[in-house]
């Protein structure tokens, strides 16, 4: 097989399990109903106008206006690409001050971080390399925020209700 | 490594065009986010150091900060309080 196209399949693999932990992530950390900031409420405001779901737009508008999970698993990927573990580590620390900065809670960012890390450094031992992570999280963030906004935001909020019912059943 | 640079900087010029074609200036915050991601992972792979790796964060950090300043002094105009 080219190394080309080995590397779209290792890039291709990335975006689904980066997907997967910082979305899940998000929303086991509430972000869809975090709104902390006036930033956050006007940005939602600005893609419910045109038909977008309240939940997801909340969690898009939090992804723009602070640290959390999707920067983290971005910044993870970039220490382990330049420091390995301790690279990640770092990303970490500054993803936590960011968070304190903006007045949040922080631990959506920081544990996206580290589990990234961890999951990144992992994936080096079967052939991922650093650098298909750092692409699957550029794919990952266009799809999210740069294709569709309204589209992206009803899927987001599809995700949170499936969450909100597994709680609500598990309260029961 | 640099097919990676190249989906980075593929996808900062796209949210270059996006942002400079939305009317809305809050719409456009998300386009301006992704392209803050872009630059970011592409910064640090062009230079692989351990300053570009902090000066990464400190870069990313501050965009999210930007971007909630902007967002907040836009709603307290528009609110008027």
């Amino acid at each position: 097989m080219n190394s080309i196209e080995a590397q779209l399949i290792h890039i291709a693999a990335a975006v689904v399990m980066s997907f997967i932990l910082f979305v899940s992530v998000d929303l086991i950390f509430n972000l869809p109903t975090s709104e902390s900031v006036r930033g956050v409420a006007e940005i939602r405001k600005a893609i419910t106008r045109h038909g977008g779901d309240k939940a997801g737009s909340t969690m898009m508008a939090n992804f723009v206006c602070s640290p959390d999970a999707s920067a983290g698993t971005l910044l993870a990927a970039c220490g382990v690409y330049v420091a390995g573990i301790p690279g990640g580590l770092i990303a970490a620390v500054f993803v936590y001050l960011g968070n304190k900065i903006c007045h949040d809670d922080g631990y959506a960012g920081t544990t996206g971080t580290v589990l990234a890390t961890l999951l990144i450094t992992a994936s080096t031992y079967i052939g991922f390399h650093p650098s298909d992570w750092i692409a699957a999280m550029i794919i990952n963030i266009v799809i999210i925020q740069g294709i569709s906004p309204t589209h992206a935001s009803r899927g987001l909020g599809a995700l949170w209700l499936l969450r909100k019912g597994n709680r609500m059943e598990g309260k029961k | 490594m640099e097919t990676a640079i190249y989906i980075c900087l593929i996808m900062a010029l796209y949210s270059v065009i996006r942002l400079i074609f939305e009317p809305e200036v809050m719409r456009k915050l998300l386009y301006l986010n992704i392209f803050g991601f872009a630059i970011s992972g592409s910064f640090v792979m062009i230079f692989p150091d351990i300053l570009t790796l902090i000066a990464t964060c400190v870069f990313l950090i501050g965009n999210t900060l930007e971007s909630n300043a902007l967002a907040s002094a836009y709603a307290q105009r528009n609110g008027g309080e």
